[in-house]
């Protein structure tokens, strides 16, 4: 009995000694133009690839842009997790990075990358004055504050930091030159994944609270409703709990949404900053971006010119009809 | 590979010649299918060999087939058979592509295909390069820079991070220090030595521009007039310039005078003159196979 039990810790200690001697490997994989890499071997930030995935757009979100892999490498995805998580201390980093293309040639790139602790430790305005052909210019394109930190290089690339994240917008356009519609494009896009980090289930964003909409004295758009410097957007099918009609008109080329009350009618289109009226365009405070499959408006404007009132009050804003 | 009696390990530390595992051929093997390359019969457990033999330019694609013969009994006891791609390159690969990556080559064999002399190459790379490649405007993409102890940068030292570069989504995309860099990898793979890259001013926390351009095509770029802190390019006593074309398409710099490339790309000094940067007026950059995600942030290598 003696000799079976001694055999048997023999065997659990050996199992044991080449459970702890087996260090994890590095992972990679390739599905359909997309390579995922995963570091944590040691550490880990625990952000899964379809974390990631979730703070850009999708393939499909961008109208008039398409995702094709690079003829060289078969890649317009790269999202690398836990970068540096191989190593026991030091900076710790997930990233994402997405190319797209549109039928001109033009090329857009969205970069987004998450670290372990707040990014200004680790990326500031300061730091990229350091060894860049061109300078850095702080703020946005638009003027308005996107993020705790931004800045623009040229015309058509935008840089900011919100919480643990950053995000690069580059807009490479071929065979002409930059204008502002190009700039203000690379700077909606940027609001878009500014909205998509303060979404975020794992608090990427540090903790914003959402806005509670009431409409009807009835909670709509639960979560989805925040601010954005100052402006409360929400998805645009929060308004139809205040009786508006909404069509939605999406192909390659465009993506737009009609919301239409008591004869009123408001059009906007994604990554635009204008709304159309029967009065004209207006512009708007905050671009229009998709986000889950729908339109996210700065929803005072597009909710008053359907001629809803709006009152708010603290974090709770109320539609009356 | 002979299996038989006579056969036997090296001991560590023993040398042979070359020659020295070579062995005639058994009977009866068939070896009328293994043109170009002559077929040979070597010992087991000398611990490899080298098969060395010419290709025409047109052959992009080799097969080895190793028989394993029991050199006793006579008996065949299996076949190994591979393929592998073929490289033809105009001499060994040079610094920092010593030994050239695959991926690399893949790339300069292709874009300089037909060439058969050094100046050729390099020009055709420079030229290929620019048009298959995105320069991103200037801002900080692959490279990392290095500091001394005290924490200030050091001018002679850089480090490309190559494998991330050739993954981007938008390859071959970055600033000049890419560009340059990667030009470098891209000819030193095809045995062309030229390994040095310079900038024309020294790393320092940029608050101004220190030069505007003339009329330049950034590559997949329109035309443009820049303002730069600095610009980094190939270098050996001429200049070698894959991110730009001076003027429009055609104004290619591939093995320029270095007074006559300052003096047309320049319009005007706006804060401090060209200078030698680093000091000793070239370096070789320091080529990286970490990828993007264990890239540190910007700007230091260390």
């Amino acid at each position: 009995m003696k000799h079976w039990l001694f055999a048997l810790l023999l065997v659990s200690l050996g199992l044991l000694i080449m459970g702890l001697g087996q260090v994890p490997q590095m992972r990679e994989w390739r599905i359909d133009g997309i390579l995922v890499r995963d570091n944590g071997t040691l550490r880990s930030l625990g952000l899964t690839a379809e974390d990631m995935e979730s703070l850009i757009y999708r393939i499909d979100e961008i109208p008039g842009f398409e995702c094709r892999p690079n003829p060289f490498n078969d890649l317009h995805t790269i999202i690398g997790l836990n970068g540096n998580g191989d190593k026991p201390r030091g900076w710790l980093r997930s990233h994402i990075s997405r190319g797209w293309t549109n039928v001109i040639g033009d090329l857009l790139k969205v970069e987004v990358r998450v670290y372990d602790k707040p990014a200004s430790e680790y990326e500031t305005y300061h730091t990229y004055r350091w060894g860049t052909q061109v300078l850095p210019k702080l703020g946005s394109f638009s003027g308005l504050p996107l993020g705790e930190e931004c800045f623009t290089y040229g015309q058509t690339t935008i840089w900011f930091r919100q919480g643990r994240v950053v995000s690069v917008v580059s807009l490479l356009l071929q065979g002409r030159s930059p204008e502002q519609t190009d700039s203000l494009f690379a700077e909606a896009l940027s609001w878009g994944i500014e909205y998509c980090i303060l979404q975020h289930p794992k608090k990427l964003g540090m903790a914003k609270k959402p806005m509670t909409v009431l409409a009807g004295n009835q909670p709509v758009a639960q979560g989805k409703a925040v601010t954005l410097a100052g402006v409360t957007v929400a998805p645009i099918s929060s308004l139809s709990s205040a009786k508006v009609s909404l069509k939605t008109e999406r192909d390659k080329k465009e993506w737009a949404v009609t919301a239409s009350l008591n004869g009123r009618r408001v059009k906007v289109k994604a990554f635009s900053w204008e709304m159309e009226t029967e009065k004209g365009k207006v512009k708007l405070e905050r671009p229009v971006f998709p986000y889950g499959g729908e339109l996210i408006v700065p929803l005072r404007q597009v909710a008053e010119a359907l001629g809803i009132r709006v009152q708010q009050k603290g974090e709770t804003i109320a539609l009356l009809p | 590979m002979l299996v038989g009696p006579d056969s036997y390990p090296l001991r560590w530390g023993e040398t042979e010649p070359p020659s020295a595992d070579l062995v005639p051929l058994p009977p009866g093997l068939d070896t009328s299918r293994t043109r170009p390359t002559s077929p040979g019969c070597f010992k087991v457990g000398t611990g490899g060999f080298w098969l060395a033999y010419a290709v025409e330019d047109w052959v992009e694609e080799g097969s080895l087939t190793v028989v394993i013969w029991d050199e006793g009994t006579g008996e065949m006891l299996g076949t190994i058979f591979t393929r592998f791609g073929v490289y033809v390159v105009l001499d060994e690969p040079k610094p920092p592509m010593e030994p050239a990556w695959v991926s690399v080559l893949n790339i300069s064999c292709q874009w300089a295909r037909g060439e058969s002399t050094p100046e050729g190459a390099a020009a055709l790379l420079t030229q290929k390069l620019w048009e298959n490649g995105q320069y991103n405007g200037g801002y900080g993409a692959y490279t990392r820079y290095f500091r001394d102890a005290s924490g200030e940068p050091i001018d002679n030292q850089e480090r490309f991070y190559l494998r991330a570069f050739l993954e981007d989504p938008w390859f071959p995309w970055g600033q000049c220090n890419d560009f340059a860099d990667f030009l470098v990898c891209l000819i030193a793979s095809t045995g062309v030595p030229i390994d040095r890259v310079r900038r024309t001013h020294q790393l320092l926390l940029t608050d101004a521009t220190n030069f505007r351009t003339n009329w330049i095509t950034p590559a997949g770029q329109t035309p443009t007039k820049a303002e730069w802190t600095y610009h980094q390019f190939a270098f050996t006593d001429h200049v070698w310039d894959g991110s730009l074309v001076l003027g429009e398409y055609g104004g290619f710099v591939k093995g320029m005078n270095f007074d006559d490339y300052k003096s047309r790309l320049v319009e005007v000094i706006l804060r401090c003159d060209w200078q030698l940067a680093p000091p000793a007026g070239w370096f070789v950059p320091e080529v990286s196979a970490v990828a993007a995600d264990q890239m540190p942030p910007w700007p230091w290598a260390n």
